[in-house]
């Protein structure tokens, strides 16, 4: 029997000999694709967004290519007990982590080890089924991997009927349990016998149960040079957007906000990046029953924790690459693997923004978002320019600490019309810059015979802006709203120096109250 | 105890990669508990790394930190062994032969 997965744009081929049938679980139905139909259309990433998978069906709006009908991977699946040589070194021990208030903890209870040999590197995972330890063959250098699924030899008497499905009771979310017995070392054709020698000539078994399934799409996506990471993938405003981070961050929290204001969910808990073309694309991974292929062009990838008002900070080179690191899932007792992943890290920063997000759980953080994008802020800039000119108030939410304590993240800032007349030093100003609004205190004035030069600085920069042309002050900021209340007396009253510790000290708390 | 005869090599167990003019630690390990810890190296750190080569002393790695820093000799001492002292757990020492 054979079935195909395409999963992230990867053909999986499983198959099993005969009289062994392959039904895996309900989660991976909308990735079966057809195996010996040759047009399974993948649609291109281009132009913008690439449109979900439709396994069968074409768009023939967008663009599309064939997919490759050649697997990129070949398991096969054997129900018996696969066995770990006993050369075999044991490289990796992962225990089951349990999701607790604020984080995840250790539980120390066995759920999945690594072992390699010259041969092969072979993973053997322990579900809540004690009689079942699957282990996940995979020989060095072959894209021919075996899977034994760990079942022991049914009996007659067992109550084992032909039609059962060997399906481990777990389900993707659920806690595994320690293995308890001994790993079976009959070879396939042995307990194949036993099945047909009892009487049983059909033996369905679920050849991808959790959470094998995580690990071989790790293997298979981590030597092709994937990455695979935890975090929420939307679609808004046109724009793919990535929410990483621990658990507890936030994650669904995001999801469910952009899912309930109409926006495409692309996953929010597992999917792969990969590099294609000039981009990177986030896919959808099976990992919930009613999951399906969805994949989307990457624009902006966050870094998120809770915290007390919406402030995104742009991550460059070590920084970006070292955050995404921590993010994604790895197993780092492989060194070429660990370089492998590192060098995607480093090419996903080279093409893809990356911020580090404080957010308030709330709709404000989506709309926060959006006014960021260069369209829509060059659009509320526009927009905001127009009532200035006509002489009329607007407001603006501050995103930053540089005006700090006077102007804080969240604070509601009123523009008014400056008129013909220059700004006072003192006086803090919004100059138009990049499409948006800089908003820094003037410190002098400088009034020459063509031009008047004002000149800026953040009450917590240290450092002092490049001089604007008057013609670049958009209006005054006379008073700032505030959790409701008005504030007018916006004089900076400490030193820069010190603002700016006090400002990095509010960022820190602001990041740890989550 | 490392000293300015001790001759470094990198241990397989980190991978060490340059970004641009930063770079990463990255220890592997073989348990999930222990996969939070990466390091980022400051200039002077990556540029000891970058010279321990299993055949330069630490007295020869400061000698070259002298040359490339403009900086005291007691103190390109006090920094290589500082930061070997750091990172020793990615290391290997033998002793110099001479």
């Amino acid at each position: 029997m054979t079935i195909d997965l395409l999963i992230a744009g990867r053909r999986i081929r499983l198959q099993s000999a005969e009289g062994v049938a392959l039904k895996p679980d309900e989660r991976f139905s909308a990735f079966a694709v057809p195996s010996d139909v040759l047009p399974f259309m993948f649609i291109d990433t281009t132009p913008y967004i690439c449109a979900d998978v439709d396994p069968g069906s074409v768009n023939a709006v967008l663009p599309f290519m064939p997919a490759d009908t050649e697997p990129d991977l070949v398991v096969d699946v054997e129900p018996g007990a696969g066995e770990i040589p006993a050369g075999a070194v044991k490289v990796f021990d992962a225990q089951l982590m349990e999701e607790v208030p604020g984080g995840v903890r250790n539980s120390g209870e066995p759920f999945w080890e690594v072992f390699r040999d010259d041969e092969a590197v072979r993973a053997r995972v322990f579900l809540k089924d004690p009689e079942r330890s699957p282990v996940l063959e995979m020989p060095h250098g072959k894209m021919r991997w075996r899977i034994f699924a760990g079942i022991l030899p049914a009996r007659p008497d067992s109550g084992l009927r032909s039609d059962q499905v060997l399906r481990d009771s777990s389900d993707s979310k659920s806690v595994a349990r320690p293995h308890t017995r001994p790993v079976h070392d009959k070879n396939t054709s042995d307990l194949l016998a036993e099945y047909t020698s009892g009487g049983i000539s059909d033996i369905t078994v679920d050849p991808l149960p959790w959470p094998l399934d995580g690990l071989l799409l790790y293997f298979l996506f981590s030597r092709a040079g994937d990455i695979m990471i935890h975090g929420s993938g939307v679609v808004a405003g046109d724009r793919g957007w990535l929410f990483t981070g621990r658990s507890g961050s936030g994650k669904t929290t995001l999801a469910r906000i952009f899912d309930g204001a109409g926006d495409r969910v692309i996953h929010d808990d597992r999917l792969v990046l990969r590099r294609e073309g000039t981009g990177w694309v986030m896919h959808s991974t099976p990992v919930y029953r009613n999951d399906e292929p969805r994949s989307a062009l990457l624009d902006h990838l966050w870094v998120i924790r809770h915290g007390a008002a919406n402030v995104s900070e742009p991550v460059a080179g070590a920084e970006a690459v070292a955050l995404i690191l921590a993010n994604c899932i790895q197993q780092n007792w492989d060194g070429e693997a660990a370089s492998r992943l590192a060098a995607a890290a480093e090419d996903l920063v080279s093409s893809v923004k990356i911020s580090r997000l404080s957010f308030v759980p709330d709709s404000s953080i989506r709309d926060y978002l959006l006014l960021r994008k260069a369209e829509d802020k060059t659009l509320t800039a526009d927009t905001a320019s127009v009532m200035l000119g006509e002489q009329r108030p607007v407001t603006l939410t501050a995103g930053g600490y540089s005006m700090w304590p006077a102007i804080r993240p969240g604070d509601t800032v009123v523009i008014e019309p400056g008129g013909a007349r220059l700004p006072v030093p003192g006086e803090i100003v919004a100059l138009r810059r990049d499409g948006g609004y800089v908003i820094h205190r003037v410190t002098e004035v400088t009034s020459g015979e063509e031009v008047s030069l004002i000149h800026t600085q953040g009450d917590a920069v240290i450092l002092e802006d490049e001089p604007s042309e008057a013609a670049m002050v958009a209006g005054v900021v006379k008073k700032v709203i505030r959790s409701g209340r008005v504030i007018h007396q916006l004089r900076r009253l400490l030193p820069r120096q010190i603002n700016r510790l006090t400002a990095l000290i509010a960022s820190a708390l602001c990041g740890r109250s989550r | 105890m490392i000293s300015l005869s001790s001759i470094p090599s990198h241990s397989p167990a980190v991978v060490f990669r340059r970004i641009n003019d930063e770079f990463l630690l990255i220890p592997l390990t073989d348990n999930i508990a222990d996969m939070d810890s990466l390091y980022r190296l400051t200039e002077t750190g990556a540029f000891i790394w970058e010279l321990i080569d299993g055949e330069l002393s630490v007295g020869d790695i400061t000698s070259k930190i002298v040359e490339e820093f403009d900086v005291e000799k007691d103190i390109a001492e006090k920094d290589a062994l500082n930061f070997l002292g750091e990172v020793q757990e990615f290391l290997h020492f033998r002793s110099c032969d001479h």
